[in-house]
């Protein structure tokens, strides 16, 4: 390494690592004014201590590596309390994210799927050990401190207390409802912020499961560059993850077709600034089905030319 | 290599536990001659384990994607980690897909909290169905960071209980903080056979010290936080950052620091998190890797820039407390200089500034021309308190 080389590497690395090093070990700040939780709310919840505020810098102190998995949806600020009715205690986090579809990304990773549906924000559920919503760019978490405080109605009503002070739309993020309806399986859309389909190539973007019976399920994606640039190299990068490709066309998008090492056969298809394809095809023709409707979706709200 | 059977493991892991026992527990590289053809993959020993374990193996938490265990697997990759608590139990499983068709090639850990004890046993059982398994091979107490938790009798009847009911073979704790105590602990306790513990290139030789008399004990030493604060050190920056030249390409920083954890032979296995198929492939190719002169000078200058630079509390030091006679906590200054000279945000700077405690705050050292506080790695501290004082006052 020469000279300039090494001080140009300790400067990235150094300043890159300042946050690290001084932000690691350090206490939240505690504060008397609050966001969202209050004080107390109706039904006798009254809550403990004051608030917190975690930020990037210290949540992990709060939630030690999981922390990566909100940073990784843009985490702003966690506020959390906790509360107690009738010797039952509850602590409710509070994580502002950077989007509404964060918010929606990470609700929908988190929820426990046996839970039962909750009336609270866009969408919530809830389970004995675990209410979980979310709200515009916020993603809320209700978790009883014991195994005695397990009393989904006493959790209902607290989260009811907590969501008319969460500011945000209560509708699913517009990109969601691209998704065409026929063989979707309810609930399955996910959004990740980085790293879709597991590669960093992607960035951004959704993926949703679509029967094509048989085990397997047909997994739709759309990834949510930022510009016709960036969707570029999104298509690709993806390319060159895809063997024994040929092209492949749905009306104007022009598209490639493929092997995946671990996701069996593939299309992709680029239009404007939207990269979308699906994976583990089983019938080719009922994946390109798939696919057209998400197309006609983004014609139809005018996202593509 | 893993019997899914409960009785017939829990046969062999006694009959496997004795023998390792008198056999004088020496860690060591094992390189795999049939490992794939992308790269060599080096196993060790896992304690007292027996069993030889990737010595990178895969951390899940935060990763939603079973094809990437699978492709981990598939490439020689043979330890695998997880939780009860990891995404609300959704982690367990996506690792549980895969379990179903590749149980028997992996090491699987999983762990549970001790905030809820009465719930202990039924987490476990429930871990076991997320995994579609019958068993994990190692149950570990998670976060664990006090000697008295080691050594509670209450968790360690539990975790007896749980090894009697087939749930797991081995049990161990997992630690973020006060490394060296835990680990002594779990030795003094003669029950507790493996820890996952957080060691990286700033932990503090206490804890190196501690990893090697475990070891020694037969404790098998799992490594984490490798890349010191997750939360705060982006994969990104990490990633872009690279020793050697342009044209020798060198290796992320990230690979470097990994590197400097398995320079320790007493740590059997590590677990960086991996959520893409690229940090996947980084891991793999470093694998077996000793470190380069290159590399390891790297790391010595980074540490050295940042002595004298940068406090060091992450690496635990508390040089400076209660040092000041005006009862300034200068490491509570130096995070909010922090702020603003770290993460360029003055505004989040001057707001954890404003929740210090009145006493704290730089209007104290009004007086004083030079800090009296003397920083152990040579911080200049009267500079920080200067640039405070323009800062905050």
């Amino acid at each position: 390494m020469n000279g300039l080389m090494l001080k140009r590497y300790i400067r990235c690395v150094v300043s890159g690592t300042a946050i690290l090093i001084l932000t690691g070990h350090f206490a939240p700040a505690v504060a008397e004014q609050t966001r969202f939780l209050n004080e107390s709310f109706p039904d006798g919840f009254k809550r403990l201590d004051s608030v917190r505020f975690y930020n990037s810098g210290n949540l992990f102190e709060y939630i030690n590596g999981q922390a990566v998995f909100y940073l990784s949806y843009g985490f702003k600020i966690l506020e959390h309390g906790v509360y107690r009715n009738e010797g039952k205690e509850y602590t409710v986090d509070v994580y502002e994210l950077n989007s509404r579809l964060s918010a929606f990304g990470a609700y929908r990773q988190q929820r426990d799927e046996d839970s039962a549906d909750l009336d609270a924000g866009c969408e919530g559920s809830i389970i004995d050990y675990l209410t979980v919503f979310y709200k515009g760019n916020y993603y809320v978490e209700i978790i009883p401190t014991t195994t005695e405080s397990e009393d989904v109605e006493t959790m209902r009503s607290l989260a009811g207390y907590v969501v008319a002070n969460v500011p945000g739309e209560s509708e699913l993020p517009p990109e969601v409802t691209l998704f065409p309806k026929e063989n979707l399986i309810p609930g399955s859309e996910r959004y990740v912020d980085e790293n879709l389909l597991s590669y960093s190539v992607m960035g951004r973007g959704l993926t949703a499961l679509y029967d094509q019976g048989g085990d397997s399920e047909l997994r739709v994606f759309l990834a949510l560059p930022a510009n016709n640039k960036e969707a570029l190299k999104v298509y690709n990068g993806f390319n060159d993850k895809i063997k024994n490709s040929s092209l492949a066309k749905l009306e104007e998008a022009q598209g490639i077709k493929g092997e995946t090492p671990y996701r069996g056969m593939a299309i992709m298809y680029i239009r404007d600034r939207y990269v979308f394809g699906c994976l583990s095809i089983k019938d080719e023709g009922a994946a390109n089905r798939v696919l057209t409707g998400l197309y006609d979706m983004l014609k139809k709200k005018r996202l593509v030319q | 290599m893993i019997n899914t059977n409960r009785r017939d493991f829990l046969r062999k892991s006694v009959s496997v536990g004795a023998g390792i026992a008198v056999s004088g527990l020496v860690p060591r590289r094992i390189f795999s001659e049939e490992s794939s053809a992308f790269n060599r993959i080096a196993y060790r020993q896992l304690g007292s384990t027996g069993f030889k374990a990737s010595e990178i193996g895969f951390g899940c938490m935060n990763m939603g994607d079973s094809e990437l265990v699978h492709a981990a697997i598939d490439r020689g990759i043979n330890y695998i980690d997880t939780a009860h608590g990891y995404e609300n139990g959704r982690n367990e499983e996506v690792v549980g897909r895969v379990m179903k068709t590749k149980r028997d090639k992996v090491f699987l850990t999983t762990k549970v909290s001790h905030r809820r004890p009465k719930n202990m046993l039924n987490m476990m059982e429930t871990s076991l169905k997320r995994l579609q398994t019958d068993h994990v091979d190692l149950m570990l107490l998670h976060v664990t960071n006090s000697r008295d938790q080691i050594l509670d009798n209450d968790f360690i009847k539990m975790f007896d209980e749980a090894k009697k009911k087939g749930i797991c073979r081995f049990v161990g704790v997992s630690t973020h903080s006060n490394q060296a105590e835990v680990l002594d602990a779990a030795v003094e306790s003669r029950f507790w056979e493996a820890v996952l513990v957080g060691y990286n290139h700033f932990s503090p030789p206490a804890v190196g010290a501690s990893i090697e008399k475990a070891r020694k004990a037969g404790l098998g030493i799992i490594g984490m936080k490798n890349l010191l604060n997750p939360s705060t050190w982006p994969w990104k920056k990490l990633d872009d950052i690279r020793t050697g030249t342009e044209k020798e390409k060198g290796i992320t920083a990230a690979q470097a620091l990994i590197k400097w954890v398995l320079e320790d032979q007493y740590v059997d296995t590590t677990i960086p998190g991996v959520t893409s198929f690229e940090q996947f492939d980084d891991n793999i190719a470093i694998m077996g890797m000793p470190m380069k002169f290159g590399e390891r000078r790297s790391l010595i200058r980074f540490s050295e820039a940042l002595k004298g630079e940068y406090c060091c509390g992450v690496a635990g030091c508390t040089g400076c407390k209660g040092q000041c006679p005006r009862g300034v906590e200068v490491n509570d200054i130096n995070r909010c200089l922090m702020y603003a000279y770290g993460y360029g945000n003055v505004a989040l700077a001057r707001e954890n500034y404003a929740s210090l405690p009145e006493s704290s705050r730089v209007d104290v050292c009004i007086n004083c021309d030079e800090c009296s506080v003397k920083c152990v790695n040579g911080l200049d501290l009267t500079r920080n308190i200067t640039r405070a004082k323009e800062l905050f006052a």
